[in-house]
């Protein structure tokens, strides 16, 4: 760095620089990172965090404490700090440089890709009479920034100079035109949302390429930044894999809420990757039109009868009486939903056949229910696609039709009127509108 | 199985690889000079390899990040640095060796190594910059296959199997320097440093979920197995025919020649065949895992389905480190005993600061959450870490003075 370059100081030149007390004069301690306040244009200087000799956890000392600053040597500061005087604490929105930057990943929003950072310009501002004020200006991720934090850039410069007669040139990004991927605040561990507002400018394909590139954490406070619309249309570019990857570690709701935003057929393709019960979940969170919508697109080919059938229905055993099988009938009127049909079952629930209600009403009190009841009955299973229900009730014109597991036991009921909701949405909307 | 299927690939893949023409030499080697006598070694030689590989597959699902990125954000620019500068002189020592493979194994048919080393490059050069990671996967799969090909030459050899359950069960130990010397060099190839990079990142590039870290394990395990039955064929193929005979050898080549008069033609051609599979896989393998993790760390845009001019550092990398391999092998005379030695001792230095760096790593809360090791794996990892860097440090040592 020459001598008329002053204005400018790199990150790595602060970074372990020792710090003297304004007091005593004597080395207290060394930097170990820089808060800075992110509302302005550029990040403002707004404390150094230093490793104090005594003490094991870096301190927050707040820059209007500093009192001296010899950049490439050494800084002064009023330490320690006087509790009386209204000393400026660290706020939320203060980020720390070396944690949220070196080394890590940043997203360049005019070259739409991922760069790593190898180093920070800072300007240093000495407008202000007493302390010079710093800013954030430019994101160094050249060469020639790997090479000043190696340590080889006053060896290598002066030889690249001598052969190529030039020297190496800087590449550097200005601040506004990158995006961090995470941010960690003054108060350490904690991950903020990133400010996502550079991001708008960037095409979702573009940036689903940068999200496919990053790890799972960044990725996932990147999309929790940004608005569910554009989150919609960048997972929409994203390989199906991806997709799931990245809903595995987002809460249902957010996922929801980005769901939401995503055009028909990406939705129902997506929502049917994932387990009944999850998706059941993520409806909850949607609204009814687009709920039903979603239904009217998968239920043909993707959602089971388990989905829509009924548990309360009417049962009865093999052994029972004619009267007592009526009689029960009578006491559960008020929970089943259809009364014409009473399946029998043996002990284990496995469905054994069915006997209609005019059948009791017209058989002898005293007879058994498997005497007069129907064994060879149709059944679907659980699992079984609506389609081939619709197909069942459209052949057979049945009332309803018992849901059976594997094991043949029975689990619910379709009545022709659930039948008639699941397949025909629109009737049934326009028929309640 | 159907998820397996679609996790399958990176542990198998990294397995195979692992078996490459250097291996395959030290297999041989081992099998001739003694027989069936180093046989055991297989054993934590798997377990070593089993825990270090699961490690870099649940780092890679976890974080969705590689592991020289992983080692960049957590140490570093220097450190990371000079572990990438030492790994670039071993991976071109080793894609030198893997050229020498296929000259040696093709010499074995007759080939000019002039011919034949120069085609393979190309071929692999073709299939990598040109073709995409979906179709290459398959390939080397396919490769993985071939690799089999060990237990043919090994049945065909007809080994004395009461002794090789004997030497397995009941391990005789010597406390020679070159008996040493060669178990080191043993459980040195099973875990190479360049292995942990290459799996953890393409665990990353399957895009494997949490949810089906379960299957990456026994597509990690399956790996590891595949790893030490060849070994264990080509120790007992070299062993039952060329110890027997009191014939000692140098070369994975001379392994294949030397089998000819004991076991027949078909059993030295299988094998030539055999070493000439894994060296183009490992060849093409290298070299790129290698441009991969560089570009990875000092931000270049890297990957096989970019572009040339989207990603020239990438490619150019790649193409660099072929090309001053295949210069190394086609000068004649090449000093190749000393690159294979330098290139062990590199990645004896290297392993331990890697394996290092890993524990660290895995250990940390905000990077891995809930999937920190446990105290187990920490146990089996930290003992791991350390009879490896025990190791290392011996070869090193024993190497250099």
């Amino acid at each position: 760095m020459s001598g008329d370059n002053f204005n400018f100081i790199f990150l790595s030149e602060i970074l372990h620089l020792p710090l003297f007390s304004a007091a005593t004069g004597k080395k207290i301690g060394r930097i170990v990172d820089l808060a800075a306040r992110t509302s302005h244009v550029y990040p403002k200087i707004t404390a150094l965090i230093a490793q104090m000799n005594s003490g094991s956890e870096p301190v927050y000392i707040a820059w209007p404490h500093v009192r001296l600053t010899v950049f490439k040597n050494h800084v002064t500061v009023e330490y320690p700090l006087d509790h009386d005087e209204t000393s400026p604490g660290a706020a939320e929105s203060e980020i720390l440089l070396k944690k949220t930057f070196l080394d890590k990943q940043i997203i360049s929003t005019s070259g739409y890709k991922l760069v790593r950072v190898n180093d920070l310009q800072l300007l240093i501002d000495n407008s202000s009479k007493d302390n010079p004020n710093l800013w954030l200006v430019h994101i160094d991720v050249g060469f020639k920034g790997l090479l000043r934090r190696l340590g080889w850039l006053n060896f290598i410069n002066p030889v690249f100079h001598w052969l190529f007669a030039r020297d190496i040139i800087d590449k550097f990004l200005t601040w506004k035109n990158v995006q961090p991927t995470t941010a960690t605040n003054v108060h350490g561990s904690v991950i903020m949302k990133a400010d996502s507002s550079k991001l708008s400018a960037i095409h979702p394909a573009d940036l689903a390429d940068i999200l496919e590139d990053l790890g799972t954490d960044e990725r996932i406070s990147l999309l929790e930044s940004i608005s569910p619309l554009t989150a919609a249309a960048t997972l929409q570019e994203m390989p199906m894999s991806l997709r799931l990857q990245i809903a595995e570690s987002l809460d249902n709701e957010k996922l929801a809420g980005i769901i939401a935003e995503m055009q028909m057929d990406e939705t129902v393709d997506f929502l049917s990757e994932f387990p009944p019960e999850k998706r059941e979940a993520l409806l909850s969170f949607l609204t009814q039109e687009r709920v039903a919508e979603i239904k009217d697109l998968t239920q043909l080919s993707s959602f089971s009868v388990g989905s829509i059938m009924n548990t309360s229905f009417l049962t009865a055993k093999q052994t029972q009486s004619v009267r007592d099988v009526l009689k029960q009938v009578k006491t559960d009127t008020k929970h089943a939903e259809l009364l014409y049909y009473i399946y029998i079952v043996d002990d284990e629930e496995h469905l054994q056949g069915l006997v209609t209600l005019r059948q009791l009403l017209a058989a002898k009190g005293t007879l058994p229910v498997s005497e007069i009841m129907r064994s060879a009955i149709v059944s679907v299973k659980i699992d079984s696609s609506i389609k081939r229900m619709a197909q069942l009730f459209f052949k057979y014109k049945f009332e309803a039709i018992p849901v059976v597991d594997d094991d043949d036991k029975l689990q619910g009921i379709i009545t022709m009127g659930d039948a008639l909701d699941a397949v025909f949405p629109e009737v049934k909307e326009a028929a309640e509108g | 199985m159907l998820i397996f299927l679609s996790v399958i690939g990176p542990g198998i893949i990294t397995g195979s690889v692992d078996n490459d023409a250097g291996g395959i030499t030290t297999y041989s080697v081992a099998g001739a000079n003694y027989g069936y006598r180093l046989l055991w070694t297989l054993l934590p030689s798997f377990i070593a390899l089993l825990t270090v590989q699961e490690m870099n597959a649940r780092m890679g699902i976890v974080t969705g990040k590689g592991l020289a990125d992983l080692i960049r954000e957590n140490f570093g620019v220097r450190i990371t640095f000079y572990i990438f500068a030492f790994l670039l002189v071993a991976d071109i020592g080793n894609t030198a060796t893997e050229f020498a493979g296929v000259a040696g194994s093709l010499m074995v048919f007759n080939v000019d190594k002039n011919i034949s080393v120069p085609l393979a490059a190309i071929a692999v050069w073709i299939l990598v910059v040109k073709g995409d990671y979906k179709i290459s996967e398959k390939v080397f799969l396919l490769f993985s296959v071939f690799l089999l090909s060990y237990i043919v030459s090994a049945i065909l050899a007809k080994p004395d199997w009461g002794e090789i359950g004997k030497a397995m069960l009941k391990p005789e130990i010597q406390m020679d320097n070159a008996y040493i010397l060669t178990m080191l060099g043993l459980v040195g190839t099973t875990v190479a440093p360049w292995m942990q990079f290459y799996m953890q990142s393409s665990v990353i590039e399957k895009g494997i979920k949490i949810a089906d870290y379960k299957y990456t394990i026994w597509d990690v395990v399956v790996g590891c197995i595949v790893t030490v039955v060849v070994a264990f064929f080509i120790i007992v193929s070299c062993a039952a025919t060329l110890h027997v005979n009191g014939v000692t050898i140098n070369e994975a080549k001379d392994a294949a020649l030397s089998l000819k008069p004991f076991a027949g033609a078909l059993a030295g051609e299988v094998f030539a065949f055999g070493l000439f599979v894994a060296s183009v896989f490992s060849a093409a393998i290298l070299p790129l895992a290698a441009s991969f993790y560089i570009c990875e760390a000092f931000g270049f845009e890297a990957g096989i389905n970019k572009k040339f001019s989207k990603a020239p550092q990438f490619y150019s990398l790649f193409t660099f480190i072929i090309l001053i391999a295949v210069g190394i092998i086609l000068i004649p005379n090449a000093p190749l005993i000393a690159i294979t030695l330098w290139t062990q001792v590199l990645n004896a230095i290297l392993l331990p600061v890697v394996l290092i760096c890993m524990m660290i790593i895995i250990n940390k809360e905000e990077i891995m959450g809930e999937y920190v090791n446990k105290r187990y794996q920490n146990i089996i990892g930290w003992a791991t870490s350390g009879i490896l860097i025990t190791l290392s440090a011996i070869l090193i040592f024993s190497e250099l003075l």
